[in-house]
């Protein structure tokens, strides 16, 4: 069921609609996050700055994250089959 | 994207953690896997222990050894059950003939009928019977219980040799001593009880009775004491019908050990006999698959003998050209070296012109040597001879341009 929940990112108020609003609250959370980290850092620079930059951070974690899934199920799926061809030895090969 | 550069130092900075595990897998993965992985070696430590469990119980199917043992254990125990109770009819044939006894001795002394004490003893004296009555019936009983178990245990005893070896044979083989000791005696008492009873059934019908007399009383006595006798009795015949009806539980529990046994078996059994089955079938489907490919081989080999045998040929015919050829060779270096046009074998010498007008004064052309070669070769040797030295001429013509 999609309901209105009002947010505030980067200072800014918005009205997002969503199915999940512990999710949408979460990613607020983490956007903001990271705004105000590099609000710390580069004070210099413009709230739209920040914002693309926090955006690139949290894309650069979306992709690490990614490929660190894929290097899991790599991982996982190579750990079966040893462990798959362990059970198969055991059962397979001539008793003592 | 002119900040880009900052970006992308801040980002470093900031994910420097997940950077640093760019190349492996998550570490609390790792240890699932690495909890995981133990579970299979157990599991595999547990397969090959269940493999050799079925090798052992295979084995031991093949000779039917447990079925032998256990059955000899229950044999074992059946034939002491036998002895006991072979030794509880004659305490019941005693019985009888104790109250066959004390039934005469009321029929022949109707003089006590009429004694308050006579009658007292009358009373007992049927307390007597009664429970030597319900001693035979117990008896009668057990008799019955035994020849059920004797029908089991002698078709038992005919396929399985007694096995004395097994603690829990042992232990009821004990048992079974003890109740025959127990039996002994019980019957030892009994017999004793039965001589009493005798003497004083003799001493009753040869001696009138007295109300008041001590005999009497001896007989109250007497009395009293075989019902004590008679009370232990009692007492003995239950304790021995329960050590009876244990050592038939532990026959039971036995039989019900055997039943587990051979379910497991054949469930470990099921669990390894279709893998193998499935595998055998795999490897006939291989088998069958190479013979086939080998009869389509088999022809190919045929051919490639054939081939081989042509290729000798071919290499023999090569080796006899070069042979020829290096002998034509050398001669046309010795011609060359002379200075001559013509070109002759020194074999052959004077005898044929390849490249120009015979001449004449050739030994050749006279008619005494062609006489000499006609009665050293034939003609066809010599048609022959004179095509492979055509052939060699028209080889090295060709091979030096000489046309």
């Amino acid at each position: 069921m999609t309901k209105a929940i009002r947010v505030t990112i980067g200072g800014k108020d918005l009205t997002l609609r969503g199915d999940n609003e512990e999710k949408i609250k979460k990613s607020v959370r983490e956007v903001n996050l990271q705004i105000q980290q590099l609000q710390h850092a580069l004070r210099e620079h413009s709230t739209p700055t920040l914002s693309l930059l926090a955006a690139l951070n949290i894309a650069e974690r979306y992709h690490d994250t990614v490929d660190q899934q894929g290097r899991d199920v790599s991982y996982v799926a190579d750990e079966l089959d040893k462990m798959a061809q362990y059970l198969e030895r055991a059962a397979r090969q001539p008793l003592p | 994207m002119q900040q880009r550069p900052n970006q992308d130092q801040q980002a470093q900075h900031l994910f420097q953690e997940e950077g640093a595990t760019q190349h492996r897998a998550q570490p609390e993965l790792e240890a699932s896997v690495l909890r995981f992985w133990e579970t299979v070696r157990k599991t595999a430590d547990t397969i090959v222990t269940l493999r050799q469990e079925n090798a052992r119980l295979q084995a031991k199917a093949a000779q039917q050894a447990d079925t032998t043992e256990l059955r000899a254990e229950i044999a074992a125990l059946k034939a002491d059950v036998m002895m006991l109770r072979a030794a509880n009819e004659q305490l019941q044939t005693e019985n009888q003939s104790l109250t066959v006894a004390l039934a005469a001795e009321q029929q022949r002394e109707p003089v006590l009928v009429e004694s308050p004490v006579n009658a007292e003893l009358q009373a007992e004296a049927e307390h007597l019977r009664v429970a030597l009555v319900q001693l035979q019936t117990a008896a009668e009983q057990l008799q019955t219980e035994n020849q059920s178990l004797t029908a089991a245990l002698a078709a038992e005893q005919q396929r399985e040799p007694v096995l004395v070896e097994s603690p829990v044979n042992a232990e009821l083989q004990a048992e079974a001593e003890r109740l025959r000791a127990a039996n002994a005696a019980l019957a030892l008492e009994l017999d004793a009880m039965q001589t009493r009873l005798t003497e004083e059934l003799t001493t009753a019908q040869t001696e009138p009775i007295m109300v008041e007399s001590p005999v009497n009383q001896e007989l109250e006595a007497e009395i009293e004491q075989l019902r004590a006798d008679l009370a232990s009795l009692e007492v003995q015949h239950a304790a021995y019908a329960l050590q009876l009806k244990e050592q038939d539980e532990v026959i039971v529990d036995l039989q019900a050990t055997l039943a587990d046994q051979q379910r497991a078996f054949a469930q470990v059994e099921s669990q390894f006999v279709e893998p193998v089955d499935a595998d055998h079938e795999r490897e006939l489907i291989a088998i069958e698959a190479l013979q086939e490919r080998l009869r389509e081989l088999e022809p190919l080999a045929q051919r490639h003998g054939e081939h081989e045998a042509a290729i000798v040929e071919l290499e023999a015919e090569l080796a006899d050209v070069k042979q020829e050829l290096q002998r034509a060779m050398g001669i046309v270096q010795r011609y060359r070296e002379a200075g001559l046009r013509h070109i002759e074998d020194p074999t052959m010498a004077a005898q044929m012109t390849l490249f120009a007008p015979a001449v004449p004064a050739a030994p050749v052309t006279s008619d005494t040597g062609r006489a000499s070669l006609h009665s050293t070769m034939t003609k066809e040797e010599i048609l022959a001879l004179a095509d492979r030295l055509d052939n060699v001429a028209l080889r090295i013509g060709g091979l030096f341009g000489i046309s």
